[in-house]
Parts: C-alpha cells; structure tokens; sequence
C-alpha cells in the first residue's frame, strides 16, 4: 500500500516492499539525484518510506511530475529485474565464449 | 534450349566395356602418339583419320566397315566440339556431353539424394544410389581443359556424398590449378566442423560455396525447405565455413513466401552474417517442384520490386557484393540494373514473343525456356539503348 | 495427389512458449519505449507490448513477435542458434580491444602563436628547451608506438602549434617510416595545425610522406575570430588561405577540419554549417566543449548546460538532413559514428564513446616533457596541476610499467559501463561510453554520478534524438544510414 503525504517541502512516499523490490527502489533513488533530495527509511516491516526535498536547484521542479516519474521509473526497475533474472545465466555464457581466446567452433 | 543429349546407334564392336567416358576432338592430325585416347568427331564425312580410340560420326561413314568403337550420332546433334568429355551408357543407346569446353557453365551434377525438400526445387530430389556419378566425374576431371574458368558442382545436396565429395574437390585441385569451382550446397551438413575442416584442409585455391537462406525466421525457412531445424543447420554451417576461410555466397529465391521479408533477411546478413563473401538474389525458375507449387510460390516480379530495392541496398551500404540473377531487365527496377548479371546458362536461356524487338535482348538475360509457363505480366520490349 | 509438401504452420513452433535473450530498455519519448540487445540491435515498442514481452504474454501473430526474434531478443522452441550469433557479434563489438592502441599522439611543441579561448595547454613563448619534445623522447615516442600489436597505427603531431618544431616531425615521420620497413603496419601521419605557418616546403613533405593535415575552423569570421584570437591577424583568414592552400598542394581529402563549440558557437549552428559547405567540406563534426583546461583555470569556462549543446546539437543536424534532402551530400560525423555502433557489427575506433574507455588501450600521446598520458584531456589536466592520469615518462619507465600503471589501470577498470550503476542497466549502454577524464574532471572520480553528469545527459538525448528520427522520418533514414562507414 502506498500513498503521498506532505510536510512543508518534503513529500513522502511509503512503498511496500513485497511488491516494490528494495534493489528497485534504490536504483530509482539513485537515477532520480538530479531532480530532488531522496531519502530511504524503513517505515515498517513490510514498507519503506521515500522522502524527497525539493530545495535549492530542486526548488523550481513540479514535486507531483517527479514523484509520478519516479513511480514509472519504478515499475521499470521491475521489469529490469525480471530480465535479469532470466537472461543472465545465458548472457554470461555470450560474454564468456565472446571473451574467451579459444574459436567458438570449438566449444562443440 | 540446347539438348546435351542424343541417342545414339552402334556402328561397330565396342572394346570398351560399361561406361564410356572420353574427351572428343575434330582435329584429323591430332598428335598420334596421343590419338588412342581420344574419340574422334567426324562431321563432313571425310576420310577417317587412323588411331583414334573411338569415333562419333555425324553421318553414316562412306568407307565400308568403321572403325572399332564407331556410333552415330543423331542428327540433330550440333552441340559437340573439339575438348568435350562424353558418356556413352554401357547400353551404347544414349551419349551425353559431361564437360564442354566452349561453355562457360560446365556444372556436374554429384547426386540428386537430397536432405532438404524445397517447395521451389529445381532437380527435384530422388532417393536412390546413385553413386555411380561419383566415379564418371573422377573420369572426367582430368580430361578437362586446364583453361576452363569454373566448374560447378550441385545436387542434390552435394555434402551426401562425405568424402567422395572431398575426393572431387580434391581431384579439380590437382587437376586444375586454375579453376574455380562453385559447390552449390545447403550447408547443413557443415555444421559438423570436422566436416567443415576437411573441404577447408584441402585448401582449394579458389572454391566458393552458394547456400541458400530464404529467411531471417527459422521458421519460414524451414517451410521453404520444408526440412525442421534446417536453418539452424544452414547458419551454423555457414558460421563454419566462414571460420576457416572459405568462401561463401548466401542465395535467395524470391517467391510468395520469401519476397515479404526480403529486407530483414538483407538485414540480417549484415548484421550476422557480415563475412559472407557474396550474396546472389535470384529469380524462380519453373521447374521441378515450382510447378507442382506455383501457387503458393508464385508473385510477378514487378509486384516485389520495392522489396528488392530495399535488400539490394541494406546490403550495398555495407560493401557485400550483391548480384540479381534470372531476372528480365524490364521487370527490374533501374536502380537494380548495375547489380543484375546475365546469367542463364546459355543452354537453357529464350525469350518471348514481347521480346522481338527489345532494344537489350543482348544484355538481357531472357527467360529459362521453362518460363513459358508463367513470366511478368509487365514484359515489354526497350524502344531505345541507353 | 495428396501433398507431399506441409503448410507453413507445420514449420513453426509446438507451443508459443519463449525465452527472453539479454536486453535493456528505456522511454524513447512519452509514447514508446526502446529495448535495445545485448549488442545494440533496437526495437521500439509501446509500454504495454514491453510488459507483455517480459511477463512472456506476446503472442507471436504480434508484428513485433518476428522482429524481435530475428534481432535475438527472443528464442523460441524453433531455433537455438541465436547464442551462436549474439557470441559472434559480441565478439566482433569488441574486436578492437586485441587490436589495442592505435592513436598516438606526439606534442612537439606547447608553443603557439594564437590565443584560443577554450585552449587546455599552449604558451606563448619562444622558449624552445622548455617547451619542445626532444629527440630522445621521440625516439622513445616511437619504440612505445611500435609495441602496440595494432596493424594501423596512426602518428598525430598536437601542440601547441605542432609546426613550429616541423623539424622534429620530419625527424618522426621519417624515423617511422624506417622502422616501419620491417614492422609493416598500415601507418597514417597527420598533423593538427592552425595553418598559419605552412610553408612550401612544409607542404612538399606532407605531400610526398602523405602527411594529413586537420585544423580548426570554429564557423565564419566573426565567430572564429571571437573563438580564436590571433593578435594583429585575422585567424579566420589565415585558416582560410591555409585550407586552400593546402587543398591546393596535397588534395582535397588530405585537409580536414573539426569545429569546437563555445557559448558563442551555440546560436549559430546554421551558420557555422554554412561556413564548412562554403569552404568545400562535405562533412562537419558537431563537437562539444571538454570541460577543462585554460578555461576553467581562468574561469572563463564557458558553462553552458548539455540541454543547451543538445539545442544545438538537434538543430544542426535538423538542418543537415534537410539540406541532404534538398540533394546536397553532408554529412555529419558524431552522427556518422553512433549510427556505425548502432546498425553495424563493428565497434567504434572513436575514443569518447569506448567502453573500457579508450585510455591508453586505444589512444596515448607523449606530452612536450615526455610525460605519457591515456588522452588529450588526461594531458589537459596534467597542465592544470593534476597528473592523476600521468601514466609515467618515456625517458625514465618501461612500456610495461606505464600500461600497467594503476594512473591507467584504475580509470580503465572503475569505469567500465557493464560495472558501474545506471549504466549496466542502461538501454543505450551498447552507444555509449566511458569517460573517465571527463567524470574526473567534474565530479572527481572516474566514474560519476550519471545522473548528474552532462556526458550522460548528452549521450542519451542523442541517442534518443537518431533513434526517433530513424523511425519516425524514413527519408531521413536513408540519408543517416548512408553516413554509416561499414
């Protein structure tokens, strides 16, 4: 369960994190350095919250753009870590016969 | 179209026994340390020079007995001359030119068990021993003038044969240090890289093989070849070859089920496939299994035109030869025409009655006789050369 | 006759079941999405068909289905020599790390006779033992160039102004050209000069050692001049009669010129292109401003923003495709370059968009002093006071201690995209590069936050920008993919 509360210029977002993965959310915290001031803190044992401060070169962006981007941007990471799952196995063999001083024939 | 075969009748005892594989010449003062080896072409009914091994008479000879191994050729013939290796069939009923000298496509056809099925085949495949070719081509090579430009070798799949198949290609190597040879082949069986290496070991100084690859879905190229897992086979094949040096040329036949993808697959080659030497688009022939399937197969050359465009181009930009066969010059679109080449083996090429007074007959390579069954609606004879 | 031929549908796979093969993905723009593979093959796609791709829900009547197997982001139960072919391009991508260094760069001289407002590193002296590279250091220059195994090396005179030593050019194009007697590498020679002291004689070696020459020219007059002072000379003339002077004596293709953009650049794209076709190029480098040097250190830096750059960017080559449109042949060569990573096998030799970067392992350049450096900005940097990047001397340390000194090592390993956050999650990872030298200079390490770095903001509006062009506008297509150098 999520939602948006507010106090003065900190917006905050609780996230649950059995369907938010935690690797997911850092990763969106992280991309999201240029546009505020992100901030993690458990909120529970199931939830986190994400507070973000929108002062200084912050100060001019529209707070409900970028907390609406972020949760884009977190589904995405969901994605992401569905296909990671699935095809690092295969890519690590790509890398390995790419990277490897043997011809690829011979790997038969 | 040219006939490469005529019965023929016996005019004397033959010393040899089965087949008879032998070069002809219609030089009377050919070098008579040599003759014994040599069948002798009688055309004007002159003397018979002595010494020969054997004699094809284009008339009945004036003298009263002929010589050992005398048969008379059918009148119609007028495709033999002076270099031509010919087969006689141990039944001495039937001759046919194996090798000649003054075409410039010689092919020996190796056997026609195939391991593909493809709905457009133009020899379609049989799946009897027919080994027995193997050991009338070994005959002939060296019997083959040593200018010859190119030899082809086709099928059937050619790889069949294992290692009768190096023994061929090891045979025109020795024999004939200065020409090329074209194997046309499906690839599949050189997904076994040992295979690969052993034509690669030879080390053929000038031996290219032609693949065919009618898609970038492996599924639509199955159905083309109407073989599972063919395409797999074929790319793996071709990956190969390619990586122990030797020369491949991937050939597409454009038809209904492969005109639609054209560009992808050009694509694709370059993408994947980008060490091929060449690629060869080609027209349908109407022959074999096309005509079986024409309906499924068949789309007017003018209607595929912007599909063509598009291949021949992704595949110009990136500097891999593209050559368009069996095409008619007023079907192609003129951005196509320095990438067409004149193909047709000379002894299967006609034009049609829209043709008589096409400016580029010349340059055009007409039709396959076969063609008569169906060709463009769109065939219109050029008023000026440009 | 019943058929001995089966249908189409008999060929294709027993189920719809599929396994998804590496891939990234991005927002393209507000209505699509890019996925791109493993080695830079791109699909755009609505958001809904990405979800469905993954959660393993398209089905393959989808037009999409076939395009994204045949660019091997899918197998199916049909095939399985996808892995064959991914292995195969990967390994062509990356072809050009064995090949290893090809660039090397020799600064004869730091003296100059102008007065660039963006310079890094030249002096206004006539000091010759302080500032000229000796020719121990060059003999050195060149044992180090011929211990590289590429089979093209290229040899880059910089400076300062490299022709006021042309005697120690000579002295190295000729000395390479012994040596290369036995080593048999494909050489190239050329010599980055303002022109403004090419003598005939200078000329007629260019020409008979097949000598290039590149110079700046930043647009027309008034904006070179602004860029580039020259005291008591017009810059932009002596560059102009330079050109066609050398044009005149080596060929029009042994004279190339690259543009640097400045604030005052940014306005005036359109007429900076202008220039170049007036002069006769048919090809302009839309370049940014590297971010150091004498500028920040007079803190006369010009710090305009990347969205500014991207301005200018887009617009120039908006203006570009439409005059290639209109029938003139132009190309433009940053352009030229992504789209080489993105619709051919083959990696880039173009340093800046090189991961591992192309420090040392695709570019060096032996400074005045003899000092080696992994790039020109690494250089720049030494010149400010930091030598961070300073892999050693060529007088005092082997080949082996330099490239494997940890000034090289560290930036080189701590970079690597495939390592670093956002970047290994990034669609356009298989475009982009990294840029230690860069990241350093801004941020302070070599790697940076990315999302706060205008090498990044930069790259991916770029990246965005062709990608949507090549779906979007098919004629612009045809004339980007003619730019490609296959």
């Amino acid at each position: 369960m999520n939602g948006i509360s507010r106090a003065g210029d900190e917006h905050c977002l609780v996230l649950n994190t059995s369907i938010y993965g935690l690797d997911a959310i850092k990763k969106t915290a992280y991309r999201f350095a240029d546009k505020a001031s992100v901030i993690l803190q458990p909120a529970s044992e199931n939830a986190v919250s994400v507070t973000f401060n929108f002062v200084g070169k912050h100060a001019a962006t529209n707070p409900e753009q970028v907390i609406g981007d972020f949760c884009n941007e977190l589904l995405d990471q969901d994605l992401r870590e569905i296909i990671k799952r699935e095809t690092t196995p295969v890519r690590n063999i790509i890398l390995a016969h790419a990277f490897s001083r043997t011809s690829l024939v011979e790997q038969e | 179209m040219l006939k490469l075969s005529s019965t023929i009748r016996s005019l004397s005892e033959s010393t040899e026994t089965g087949t008879i594989v032998r070069r002809i010449t219609d030089n009377p003062n050919y070098v008579p340390a040599l003759r014994s080896n040599e069948y002798f072409l009688n055309r004007n009914g002159h003397a018979v020079p002595a010494g020969f091994g054997g004699y094809l008479f284009a008339t009945l000879p004036v003298e009263a007995a002929a010589p050992l191994n005398s048969f008379l050729l059918d009148p119609e013939v007028t495709f033999l001359e002076h270099g031509d290796v010919i087969r006689i069939t141990p039944d001495r009923k039937s001759l046919r030119a194996l090798y000649r000298r003054n075409s410039p496509h010689n092919s020996f056809l190796l056997t026609e068990r195939c391991n593909n099925f493809c709905l457009m085949c133009s020899q379609p495949p049989k799946p009897n021993d027919d080994s027995y070719i193997i050991d009338q081509i070994l005959r002939t090579v060296p019997l083959i003038s040593p200018e010859t430009r190119a030899i082809g070798l086709t099928g059937g799949e050619p790889t069949l044969l294992g290692s009768k198949l190096i023994d061929i290609v090891q045979a025109l190597k020795a024999n004939l240090p200065h020409t090329a040879v074209h194997m046309l082949s499906n690839g599949r069986n050189f997904k076994d890289i040992a295979f690969a290496r052993t034509l690669a070991n030879i080390q053929h100084h000038d031996l290219m093989i032609g693949i065919p690859l009618y898609s970038d879905i492996s599924s639509i190229h199955d159905y083309v070849v109407q073989a599972d897992g063919a395409y797999d086979d074929t790319i793996r094949g071709i990956i190969n070859l390619k990586s122990l040096g030797v020369k491949v040329e991937i050939r597409v036949v454009i038809h209904q089920a492969t005109y639609a993808r054209l560009a992808d697959l050009a694509r694709f080659i370059r993408r994947n496939l980008t060490f091929v030497d060449q690629v060869a688009l080609m027209g349908l022939e109407m022959m074999g299994f096309t005509k079986f399937n024409l309906e499924k197969l068949w789309i007017d050359p003018k209607d595929y035109q912007p599909q063509l465009v598009e291949a021949v181009e992704i595949l110009d930009q990136a500097r891999i030869r593209v050559s368009i066969y069996n095409h008619q010059l007023c079907v192609l679109d003129p951005r196509l025409y320095p990438f067409n080449r004149k193909s047709i083996s000379d002894w299967k090429n006609e034009y049609m009655p829209e043709c008589d007074d096409c400016t580029r007959r010349q340059e055009c390579g007409g039709f396959f006789s076969s063609a008569k069954l169906r060709y463009s609606r769109y065939i219109t004879p050029f008023k000026t050369a440009s | 006759m019943a058929s001995v031929f089966e249908e189409a549908v008999a060929y294709l796979p027993k189920d719809s079941s599929y396994k998804l093969l590496p891939f990234r993905f991005i927002r393209l723009d507000p209505a699509r999405y890019v996925a791109v593979n493993e080695v830079g093959e791109w699909q755009t796609l609505a958001r809904a068909e990405l979800d469905m791709l993954v959660h393993k829900t398209l089905p393959p009547e989808n037009p999409l289905y076939l395009s994204l197997k045949s660019k091997h982001f899918l197998e199916d139960q049909d095939s399985d020599v996808a892995i064959d072919l991914l292995t195969l391009k990967r390994r062509t991508k990356q072809a050009r790390i064995p090949q290893f260094t090809g660039l090397h760069m020799f600064v004869v001289t730091l003296r100059c006779n102008h007065s660039c407002r963006y310079c890094q590193v030249s002096r206004q002296s006539e000091d010759r033992s302080a500032f000229d590279m000796t020719i121990p250091m060059a003999d050195k220059g060149l044992d180090f160039t011929f211990q590289s195994p590429s089979r093209a090396i290229k040899i880059e005179f910089q400076g300062g102004e490299p022709l006021l030593n042309f005697d120690l050019i000579k002295y190295i194009v000729l000395e390479a050209k012994k040596r290369n007697k036995t080593e048999n590498r494909k050489l190239a020679f050329v010599i980055a000069t303002n022109l403004s002291v090419l003598s005939d004689e200078i000329l007629d070696f260019c020409r008979t050692h097949k000598v290039m020459l590149s110079t700046s020219l930043d647009g027309p007059e008034d904006l070179h001049n602004a860029n580039r002072p020259n005291v008591g000379n017009n810059s932009y003339q002596i560059t102009i009669d330079g050109i066609n002077k050398a044009r005149g004596a080596l060929g029009v293709d042994q004279l190339s010129a690259l543009m640097t953009t400045t604030s005052l650049s940014l306005p005036r794209v359109t007429d900076i292109i202008d220039e170049y076709l007036r002069q006769g190029f048919r090809g302009i480098f839309l370049r940014n401003l590297s971010p150091y040097g004498f500028a920040i250190k007079t803190k006369v830096f010009d710090g305009y923003s990347s969205d500014e750059w991207l301005n200018f960017y887009r617009t120039g080559l908006d203006y570009i495709l439409e005059l290639n449109k209109q029938g003139l042949r132009l190309t433009e060569f940053f352009t030229g370059l992504v789209l080489g990573k993105m619709l051919t096998p083959y990696g880039t030799g173009f340093v800046n968009l090189q991961s591992p970067a192309g420090l040392g392992i695709s570019a060096v350049i032996f400074n005045y002093n003899g000092e080696v450096y992994p790039s020109d900005e690494a250089r720049m940097k030494a010149e400010m006071g930091d030598k961070v990047f300073c892999m050693g001397n060529l007088l005092t340390n082997t080949y082996e201690e330099m490239m494997l000194s940890t000034a090289l090592l560290d930036p080189l390993s701590d970079s690597i995209s495939e390592t670093v956050p956002m970047c290994e999650e990034c669609a356009f990872l298989p475009y982009c590069g990294a840029d230690p030298d860069y990241h350093y200079a801004t941020q302070g390490d070599f790697v940076g936050h990315k999302a706060l770095s205008g090498f990044c903001r930069k790259n991916m509006e770029v990246f965005r920008y062709i990608i949507k062009k090549m779906e979007d506008d098919p004629e612009a297509r045809a004339i980007l993919e003619s730019w490609v150098r296959w």
